[in-house]
């Protein structure tokens, strides 16, 4: 992750809090939520900043807790294709869940953001240890891919349908 | 003026209307704003009507003007064939014939009192405007009002007036998005469904309008049940190659029903199944 953002709260019971209440974290275990507020810090992030950038190792899982971000990808000289928008609520990567962990595409804040930044080597060393939270996280992953693969999808078909008179 | 409201179908004969204004809203969609040369038809939101170019051919266009104004009919109306295209090519002042209205509307007295949410992708603004219009003029029948926008690019972005209007409105809770765009563009973008998760609306006192193609609103109905929303207050607007508009012909048949003649406004169970059929 690119460290331009400013650290806000550490303060335990905050980010317990906030992490409970994101909807990535819906529903799951109390005991799983304690352990992710211990590698949890939250973040602040400027307007045009940076939240990833391609080729950057994927060290943190984030979750937007306020803002906007685009993700990206740049030809050099061009304009950023934008693929998609991302808002409060939403998880942002699951490129440090999978070697060679490394960020595909850029991610930059439209507008200031405010998030969860959870540490990626900590987590994985987590889901290591404790298979039921292993499991948990990553069927949260799983069907975080699996939604933006079927918006992708119909991205897909809706960029390429011809609308009727 | 005298409105006439009278019972059109099987009426096979169109009345001269004259082109008034020609809107270009995108590189090819236009809308076409005629004025009766008889009495004006009125219309119900999410009709639709056959318009006729001389020596050319008859094409079915949603009505997207506002229904209290049945003197002045617009229709919005993409380039796509040889009718559609000569419309696109048509001036101020040329007579065209349009016969209609034909079809079942919105269900705008089923949404009083519950929350009503549109859901319109690309040109499918147009069969949806008239029920907006109306929804905003007897606002306070109506919960929440809430438009899920959804266009290929920003350029095809249509009816832009009306949506920074409506964005300025408080009596309507506008979201537009985009599946492509580039810099210069700071709204969001993804495929309309995505919005249908988090914007407020009650689901389980609502009703739906979805307009669009037909993937889109396949997309949509799946989050709308997903959401909580009955399916029976899910309503989609159909469209097929109609020629006659009033269900004798045959062209737009879809299984057991007749687009222009039951539809082309559908509640989700009377169609879900049809939209599975892959060959007609």
């Amino acid at each position: 992750m690119t460290h331009r953002a400013s650290l806000t709260a550490g303060d335990p019971d905050t980010l317990r809090v906030r992490l409970a209440g994101h909807p990535f974290c819906a529903d799951l275990d109390v005991s799983h939520v304690h352990a992710m507020a211990e590698v949890t810090s939250e973040r602040e992030l400027p307007t045009g900043g940076f939240l990833l950038q391609r080729g950057q190792p994927a060290d943190a899982l984030a979750l937007l807790l306020e803002g906007d971000v685009s993700l990206e990808v740049t030809e050099p000289g061009d304009d950023p294709i934008v693929l998609e928008t991302l808002h409060g609520g939403d998880p942002v990567g699951w490129s440090w869940l999978f070697p060679p962990y490394r960020w595909l595409f850029d991610a930059r804040c439209l507008t200031p953001v405010r998030l969860l930044q959870l540490d990626a080597a900590h987590l994985r060393g987590m889901i290591a240890a404790d298979p039921v939270f292993g499991l948990a996280l990553t069927q949260r992953i799983g069907q975080l891919v699996v939604q933006r693969l079927q918006f992708t999808r119909a991205q897909l078909v809706e960029m390429t349908h011809h609308d009727r008179p | 003026m005298t409105v006439l409201d009278i019972p059109t179908q099987g009426t096979l004969t169109s009345r001269p209307y004259q082109i008034t204004t020609v809107r270009h809203q995108t590189h090819d969609i236009v809308t076409i704003d005629v004025a009766p040369q008889q009495h004006p038809i009125a219309f119900r939101p999410g009709q639709f009507d056959m318009v006729y170019v001389y020596g050319i051919g008859e094409a079915a266009i949603s009505i997207s003007s506002d229904p209290a104004t049945p003197g002045l009919l617009s229709h919005t109306i993409r380039a796509v064939g040889w009718v559609t295209r000569a419309l696109n090519d048509l001036q101020p002042g040329t007579t065209i014939g349009i016969r209609g209205p034909y079809g079942r509307p919105w269900p705008m007295e089923e949404a009083e009192g519950k929350d009503l949410v549109i859901i319109a992708g690309g040109i499918g603004l147009a069969p949806v405007r008239p029920a907006i219009v109306e929804a905003l003029r007897y606002r306070e029948r109506y919960g929440r009002i809430v438009l899920l926008k959804g266009a290929r690019s920003p350029r095809d972005l249509v009816f832009r007036d009306d949506l920074d209007r409506w964005h300025a409105d408080r009596g309507i809770d506008v979201h537009v998005t985009v599946d492509s765009a580039v810099r210069g563009w700071s709204g969001r973008v993804g495929v309309v469904t995505k919005l249908i998760p988090r914007v407020p609306f009650d689901p389980e006192n609502c009703v739906v309008l979805t307009c669009g193609p037909e993937v889109m609103m396949w997309f949509s109905a799946e989050a709308l049940l997903k959401r909580g929303v009955p399916p029976e207050r899910i309503y989609v607007t159909l469209e097929r190659n109609m020629k006659c508009g009033v269900g004798s012909c045959g062209h737009c048949q879809l299984g057991p029903v007749f687009l222009c003649r039951d539809g082309p406004v559908f509640s989700w169970p009377e169609v879900a199944g049809l939209l599975d059929v892959r060959e007609l």
